[in-house]
């Protein structure tokens, strides 16, 4: 597997990137359309979506463990009006506010698999940092070494952005960009938050559930609004994040629609309770 | 350099079937490639005792730091015995593939479907064109 590399041979077919428009919507409507996007594409092709919340959202991992009173406490504990969803991906849970998110699909060996994808769309997203005016932590992409012990990121109480895990966009050692991923019948969904703000601390509330004593956990999150002058309009970020994804993978651009009858049904799905609380422990 | 044991027989989904003492059952798990790519398993769903599957079907789910990925059945059959010994360790599956992290062992309807699945040597190549 070439390591994290955006290099390819001149005789590598174009792919083709299918791309679709920036959207705000509610927890179970905006997992509903990332999964839907898993229909829209085949080997050579890729799909791409930025995305808001509204209301803002707390997402669970895939396998995550809620806290038994979560559905009767977090409304007040946390901003009102907060929303909760269950994400298809694994990893842990992250507070959607002030931030962009991006889904990413493609067929499983498009991009050579899992690890791959995952460096290398990284890269293309640290592109279009860099090109905004971030400067990121260097990546550490070298396989050559042990690797280094992941097992205490397993989906536990703790937030997302609480440790960064290797190949993760990280500035001055704090995670910027979380991102997780699921492999479904041959394609590969990724999608991730884009802090412009650290609000990560309210996923952390999520913890009251297990006893844990948070005040020993420093943040390890941080925004754009802490590595910018200004935070640009989101607009103007989409479109630079976008043009890095597309000449980073020399795709050709191609407008896209999800079928809202899918999206629809899906989201169903995300809102029911089998859904919602698959892990909830007693 | 992902070990690829001769003798037993693979899927490009990177599930590996091996044949076990009593005839017609078989272990099924993922390759050493496949937890490689994966990075740590935290977190194994496997069916019950007595499941039925059809070729492809997926019979559970592996969690690794940052991945979810389905697990499909290579062969039709119905699971005899899961390794619940994964389920407080999930580990396994990284540190021995094809030994204490196998995952199902499975009855099958048909000894015939073994056939349309990869050699060792069909599997390495698929592995080196990926790389």
């Amino acid at each position: 597997m070439k390591p994290g590399g955006l290099e390819k041979d001149d005789n590598t077919p174009s792919l083709k990137l299918l791309l679709i428009d920036y959207a705000v919507a509610d927890g179970s409507t905006n997992m509903a359309c990332d999964e839907a996007m898993m229909d829209l594409v085949s080997p050579g092709c890729l799909g791409l979506r930025f995305y808001g919340w509204d209301p803002w959202c707390i997402s669970l991992g895939r396998n995550q463990k809620a806290p038994d009173n979560l559905r009767e406490q977090s409304p007040s504990k946390l901003t009102v009006g907060v929303d909760i969803v269950r994400r298809p991906t694994g990893g842990r849970s992250v507070y959607h506010g002030p931030e962009i998110t991006y889904a990413f699909v493609c067929s499983d060996r498009t991009l050579g698999g899992p690890r791959a994808s995952y460096q290398r769309l990284h890269a293309a997203l640290a592109n279009g940092l860099a090109e905004l005016g971030v400067h990121l932590d260097p990546q550490q992409n070298d396989k050559s070494g042990p690797r280094p012990d992941t097992r205490s990121l397993a989906p536990g109480p703790l937030g997302c952005f609480r440790d960064p895990a290797p190949g993760e966009l990280t500035a001055g050692g704090r995670k910027l960009v979380g991102s997780a991923q699921w492999r479904h019948r041959n394609i590969l969904l990724q999608h991730g938050s884009i802090l412009l703000r650290d609000r990560q601390d309210q996923a952390d509330l999520l913890s009251a559930g297990y006893g844990d004593k948070l005040t020993d956990v420093k943040s390890s999150a941080i925004g754009l609004e802490d590595l910018l002058d200004s935070i640009p309009p989101i607009e103007q970020i989409v479109a630079i994040l976008t043009e890095a994804i597309v000449t980073g993978f020399r795709a050709n651009r191609e407008p896209a629609m999800l079928d809202p009858t899918s999206v629809k049904k899906l989201a169903t799905m995300y809102r029911s309770d089998a859904w919602q609380w698959r892990h909830e422990f007693s | 350099m992902s070990e690829i044991p001769e003798g037993l027989k693979y899927t490009p989904q990177h599930e590996y079937i091996q044949d076990t003492d009593v005839e017609g059952e078989v272990l099924i798990g993922i390759t050493d490639y496949a937890q490689g790519e994966l990075g740590d398993v935290v977190y194994i769903e496997l069916p019950a005792p007595n499941d039925e599957f059809g070729n492809m079907e997926s019979f559970g789910m592996v969690e690794a730091v940052k991945t979810v990925s389905e697990l499909y059945c290579p062969v039709a059959g119905v699971v005899i015995e899961i390794n619940e010994a994964l389920e407080a360790d999930p580990a396994l599956v990284n540190t021995d593939p094809y030994g204490e992290g196998w995952m199902i062992r499975l009855q099958l309807k048909s000894d015939a479907e073994l056939d349309n699945l990869l050699s060792a040597d069909e599997y390495r190549s698929l592995i080196d064109e990926s790389d």
